[in-house]
């Protein structure tokens, strides 16, 4: 098993390095490569670092996540320290609570080091929208990095972090993945609990890790997962995720894809050659391919778009200097208040966001574009339910091309939102989906039926071994 | 109704680019009828029943807020230093 949390564990226990001089490396780095992380590096990492040291020394056993060191994206609340969620609006913010999460990860002595950047309100397909600095790619630093989770997956390509935890809306996890060569889950919505963290779109809204290997997902996966009191669409989990990677018999298994989405007219040459390719080796080994159509591209990213700004501009609303301790002087009413503090600190994108989508949630829009966009996501819900009844997996790449050069495709916001084409249908539908790396920026997503996570990480172990052709 | 059409939101000097994002209502309007949703109404509706309704906990604000404002990180030299370990 490839495994970067194994051989932490293994160096640690042979001291062959302490914990203390793991996590002063790894802040090390952060120093050289500030632009990376949002607020600055946490101080008590090296007093946890001291007490994993003192408890090697006594001989104890290690538990998995001992010392390993992870980042957060900066919208999980972590108890008294800043959560901007990359805006100027929240800039001062500190938060007196931990997200479940954070919590759960922190209980099993894995060492918070620092807090990512990301888009403002993760608002943008690419990195570029941060109040912060745009996040440049791990592999060329003209190129932009994927979207706002794009800056976990920098830190994760460049070895920053072991393993970092992000939350996805509509495959801000998986784009990030193709453009910089790692690894990341998309659980079922409501695996890992939301409980404090900054709310996008609540419907869409899923936790999950990044990390270089699918053997890393799976041991990060066994913490996170399960039931929490405070989210109530949280839901139990069922049995170990490392325990399931055994190898899988390929043979016999349904795997589809779309034929629409595997078009040499929309996608990239090498993306295209890379799944194709793929595609074959999994029939040479007894797996059964199946062809069949799409739901609707269009019809896809508009349901996507409607039901998500929707939801961000209803969660937005709660986003003012009252609450949030920015500093307004000369305010002499409560309106211009609410302008000066929204108006001043809130990003373009996200005004642009406000503004439009509110009037979605109006009485006359609500019927008329709101509800119909819902009555799509159920349509599409119950047509992939069936879909799964008859496939194992779904196969599909991630992104149809290589990165763009940084501010390029800013100005042109359809372009942007159309590039979300082969991850939001899977988003809409709360199944499980995960990235893997083939070359850089050409990625496999593999989706799998709703709460069949633990055998989505399964198939994703095997296919990562048969990618390694 | 409210008194901004979309088209006229969409005029709002850095929202011009939005205009083309009426094309995604267009496109909702033309796969989904009114057939559909009466079809799909009671499956789209969220419906909570009154016994899955918990009373929140609620803690005492005054002790919180005392915490926050002492506990409140401070910059120390190029690190966060938090008031406890996390």
């Amino acid at each position: 098993m490839i495994s970067e949390i194994i051989e932490i564990k293994k160096s640690l226990e042979n001291e062959e390095i302490s914990c203390s001089e793991l996590i002063d490396y790894k802040l090390d780095q952060i120093e050289k490569n500030i632009k990376n992380s949002t607020i600055l590096p946490i101080t008590s990492a090296k007093e946890v670092a001291i007490k994993i040291d003192e408890k090697i020394r006594k001989n104890e056993l290690l538990n998995i996540l001992d010392g390993v060191p992870f980042w957060v994206k900066d919208i999980f609340l972590v108890e008294w320290t800043k959560t901007t969620a990359g805006s100027k609006i929240l800039e001062n913010y500190v938060s007196p609570y931990t997200a479940t999460v954070v919590q759960k990860l922190l209980d099993s002595w894995a060492i918070l080091v620092a807090k990512e950047n990301c888009d403002a309100f993760w608002h943008g397909s690419t990195n570029e929208n941060s109040h912060y600095w745009p996040v440049k790619n791990a592999h060329n630093n003209e190129l932009v990095s994927g979207w706002s989770s794009g800056w976990s997956a920098v830190n994760v390509a460049i070895k920053n972090t072991v393993f970092s935890i992000w939350e996805d809306t509509w495959g801000s996890i998986r784009q990030p993945a193709s453009y910089n060569q790692v690894v990341w889950f998309k659980p079922s919505y409501g695996t890992v609990s939301r409980h404090w963290a900054i709310a996008y779109a609540s419907s869409l809204d899923t936790v999950w890790p990044i990390a270089n290997t699918v053997s890393d997902i799976a041991i990060v996966m066994d913490i996170i997962a399960g039931k929490d009191i405070n989210d109530a669409t949280s839901r139990a989990k069922e049995w170990s995720y490392k325990e399931q990677l055994e190898d899988m018999d390929r043979k016999g298994k349904k795997i589809w894809y779309y034929k629409t989405f595997l078009d040499e007219k929309i996608l990239d040459k090498k993306i295209f050659e890379d799944i194709e390719k793929t595609i074959k080796e999994c029939e040479k080994r007894g797996a059964e391919i199946v062809e069949l159509e799409a739901f609707d591209h269009e019809l896809l990213v508009s349901t996507y778009y409607i039901i998500a700004m929707a939801e961000t501009a209803s969660n937005l609303a709660r986003i003012d200097w009252v609450r949030y301790w920015l500093s307004i002087k000369d305010v002499k009413e409560i309106k211009e208040l609410y302008l000066k503090s929204r108006g001043q600190w809130f990003s373009e994108e996200t005004k642009r966001r406000i503004v439009l989508w509110n009037q979605i949630l109006s009485q006359w829009y609500a019927d008329k574009y709101y509800t119909k966009a819902r009555v799509a996501r159920q349509k599409l819900i119950e047509q992939t339910n069936k879909d799964f009844e008859k496939v194992d997996m779904i196969i599909s790449p991630v992104t149809a091309n290589k990165p763009p050069k940084i501010w390029e495709t800013l100005n042109d916001p359809i372009k942007m939102y159309m590039s979300d084409v082969f991850t939001v249908g899977f988003s809409l539908a709360k199944v499980p989906t995960i990235a893997i790396p083939i070359e850089w920026y050409s990625a496999l997503q593999l989706s799998t039926a709703y709460g069949t996570d633990q055998t989505n990480i399964k198939y994703a172990y095997n296919m990562e071994k048969l990618i390694k052709w | 109704m409210s008194n901004f059409s979309l088209e006229e939101l969409s005029l709002i000097e850095w929202a011009k680019e939005q205009e083309k994002i009426l094309k995604f209502f267009d496109i909702i309007d033309a796969h989904i009828t009114e057939n559909d949703i009466q079809n799909y109404w009671n499956r789209i509706r969220n419906v909570i029943a009154f016994e899955d309704i918990e009373r929140d906990d609620t803690i005492n604000d005054k002790i919180k807020n005392a915490e926050i404002i002492e506990m409140f990180p401070q910059k120390e030299g190029k690190y966060l230093k938090t008031p406890k370990i996390i």
